[in-house]
């Protein structure tokens, strides 16, 4: 382990993973359409030869990103825990970059679950919480397990400190 | 249960004041400048200025009828509204910080204005009292402190931390680089006038023949030379010459102005960090400016701009022991780790997508600066120069400590900025590694604290370790915090 740091022991959803390859999915055929509208266009009213090239290097770093959007859920799967105790709200996520983040329970003020339409296909919400600062996000979680976390999140965060 | 008051009846005569001052220039622009207009808009705009001025004269006076504040010992109640009333109750306990600020028509009245700060979200997170007696302002003001106060009894003597003396003052004028005040007043002033008056036609042309001596220019700029100089000595003197920072017990009390004066005052517990920064002028005349971090907004653009700032030119050395020395809960070490070296070569190796893409671009392109062919050669070569700059100094600023319950990050290019708060203070910790760093054995650290934007600060290319210690660090401070 990189960082001596105890990770969080609760995982999300498998289902997570076809919920992120999905979205991906869509994301790219968007993408792959504009490009291919824009390359039409491109050949059709000759447009200048610089944007010609620039659409080739999109297209050359669209590719790899499109084939890595496949893969890259497995690994963000894996990587993301999450632990919610009295005290504090831990989570653990990331695939190029390791990040673990630590917020006190007296410091979160809103908590909400959020369902978009492909987690509702899977019976999946996501449980989004604000602070004063920003708002974090544990994605993908049964429906059981995230009502209650929201539940448990916003029991515990009623308490607050002296002097705020 | 006490009854709800009017705001103080001048009110009434300062929102005329401020209508007139926006009625006359709008007046000016239909009356005057655009008086031949046929255009729809101004030809209505002349028919409706009257009646609409009538109606906004009348709506100030119906609003100081209707509108009313009480206080009592635990809110402050706002009764707002013509036609749809409205009631809004802010808790005592969630006002941040105070500020008082008398303009010259205040003085000239004997009475002064007070917001209350509470730091919360939306426009009406403060509640501001734009004209107020000085009795029923220190009546309040007395009240809030008092809220949070109600374990020690006596008010404690205030006792004067600072206030600058005459080399404080010509060291100010001189880092402000006050001399080009006069300058910029020219300049802003020819700029705003050119748009009405032609000065090539009127009077400037017959400057240029009177000028036309070299005896009479060096006169004259000899003249404007001196004119700076002592412009910028009484700016600097009527901005910074009364200026004291006062403590007691509870709470810190900065007050400046010399015209007009501004005071601001917060609960010590209520500061959410210290700020102690440095521009590079400030570093070459070693003064430094320090700043309490408030959750409570704090203007800025305005006359209020810089309210919470302790004397912006305070020497270095006196600069951390004032923040000790009013903020005893806080202990600042002038003392602090530097990066590793291996931070230095994990981000000058680092690829600059910025450099890349615009030596891409200016390679394909080509232009040309001054008939120069090589102009796409030099351009990349520099901006590949500052942006070894930029990291090298990065690197070289860079300071880091976590000493008991308090952190300290020192980040900052051409200028520095100091950032200290405790750990209770932290709304959020972050510690991130990415693959580029785990390369290298780095890490990145940051907290979010409370103000008005959120502050976040941080510091990359830590060693792990420390990162580490930094979250377990911050998990320990469930210790030292009170829950109500």
């Amino acid at each position: 382990m990189y960082l001596n740091i105890k990770e969080p022991n609760n995982r999300i959803s498998r289902h997570a993973i076809r919920v992120w390859i999905i979205s991906e999915a869509i994301q790219n055929v968007i993408g792959f359409a504009v490009l291919g509208v824009l390359f039409y266009l491109d050949n059709q009213f000759s447009w200048k030869e610089w944007i010609g090239w620039l659409l080739i290097i999109l297209l050359a770093v669209s590719i790899p990103a499109a084939i890595w959007s496949f893969i890259s859920p497995y690994i963000q799967y894996k990587s993301w825990r999450y632990d919610v105790d009295e005290e504090y709200v831990q989570m653990k996520s990331g695939v190029w970059q390791e990040k673990h983040l630590l917020i006190p329970m007296t410091k979160i003020q809103s908590v909400e679950t959020v369902q978009g339409p492909i987690m509702r296909k899977y019976g999946l919400y996501s449980v989004s919480m604000g602070t004063m600062g920003s708002s974090h996000v544990i994605p993908a979680l049964p429906k059981d397990e995230a009502v209650s976390l929201r539940n448990q999140i916003a029991k515990y965060a009623k308490v607050r400190e002296e002097d705020e | 249960m006490k009854q709800a008051r009017r705001y103080h009846p001048l009110l009434m005569l300062f929102g005329l004041i401020q209508l007139l001052r926006n009625a006359a220039f709008i007046a000016l622009f239909l009356f005057v400048i655009k008086s031949d207009s046929q255009s729809f808009l101004f030809v209505w705009g002349r028919k409706l200025f009257l009646p609409l001025i009538a109606l906004a004269v009348l709506s100030i006076f119906l609003k100081w009828l209707s509108n009313r504040y009480r206080v009592d010992d635990a809110q402050i109640h706002l009764f707002k509204g013509i036609f749809v009333r409205s009631k809004q109750n802010v808790p005592l306990s969630k006002v941040q910080n105070i500020h008082r600020h008398t303009s010259i028509l205040h003085r000239l009245f004997g009475v002064t204005s007070l917001t209350f700060e509470t730091g919360m979200e939306g426009s009406e997170s403060a509640v501001e009292f734009k004209v107020i007696s000085l009795k029923e302002a220190a009546r309040l003001e007395e009240m809030i402190s008092a809220e949070k106060e109600a374990e020690v009894p006596e008010m404690s003597e205030k006792t004067l931390h600072f206030s600058p003396g005459k080399k404080d003052l010509i060291k100010a004028a001189f880092t402000s680089l006050s001399f080009l005040v006069l300058l910029s007043l020219l300049a802003s002033i020819y700029t705003k006038t050119s748009d009405f008056i032609d000065f090539e036609e009127r009077g400037l042309g017959f400057l240029r023949e009177f000028f036309s001596s070299w005896q009479l220019q060096a006169a004259a700029l000899i003249i404007f030379l001196l004119l700076s100089v002592l412009a910028g000595f009484l700016r600097t003197y009527i901005k910074y010459g009364k200026y004291e920072i006062f403590s007691d017990e509870s709470r810190i009390y900065i007050r400046k102005g010399f015209l007009e004066e501004t005071s601001f005052s917060i609960s010590k517990d209520r500061v959410q960090a210290i700020e102690i920064k440095q521009n590079m002028m400030k570093r070459l005349t070693g003064v430094a400016e320090v700043k309490l971090v408030t959750a409570g907004d704090v203007m800025e653009g305005d006359e209020k701009e810089g309210v919470n700032s302790l004397f912006p030119f305070l020497p270095v050395d006196r600069a951390y022991k004032i923040a000790e020395e009013i903020l005893p809960a806080y202990e600042v070490l002038q003392k602090m780790h530097p990066l590793p070296k291996k931070a230095l070569w994990a981000s000058l190796l680092k690829p600059s997508w910025l450099w890349i893409l615009s030596a891409a671009a200016l390679c394909y392109f080509r232009p040309r600066f001054l008939g120069i062919e090589e102009t796409w050669l030099g351009a990349s070569v520099v901006l590949l120069f500052l942006i070894v700059f930029v990291r090298i100094a990065g690197f070289a600023n860079a300071r880091y400590l976590i000493n008991g319950p308090f952190i300290q990050f020192k980040t900052g290019i051409i200028g520095t900025r100091v950032f200290i708060s405790k750990r209770c203070k932290v709304i959020e910790a972050e510690v991130t590694a990415t693959r580029w760093q785990k390369i290298f054995g780095l890490a990145s650290i940051q907290t979010v604290n409370r103000g008005k934007p959120v502050q976040h600060a941080g510091m990359e290319n830590v060693p792990p370790e420390f990162a580490s210690f930094f979250y377990t660090w911050y998990k320990r401070r469930t210790g030292e915090v009170q829950i109500k």
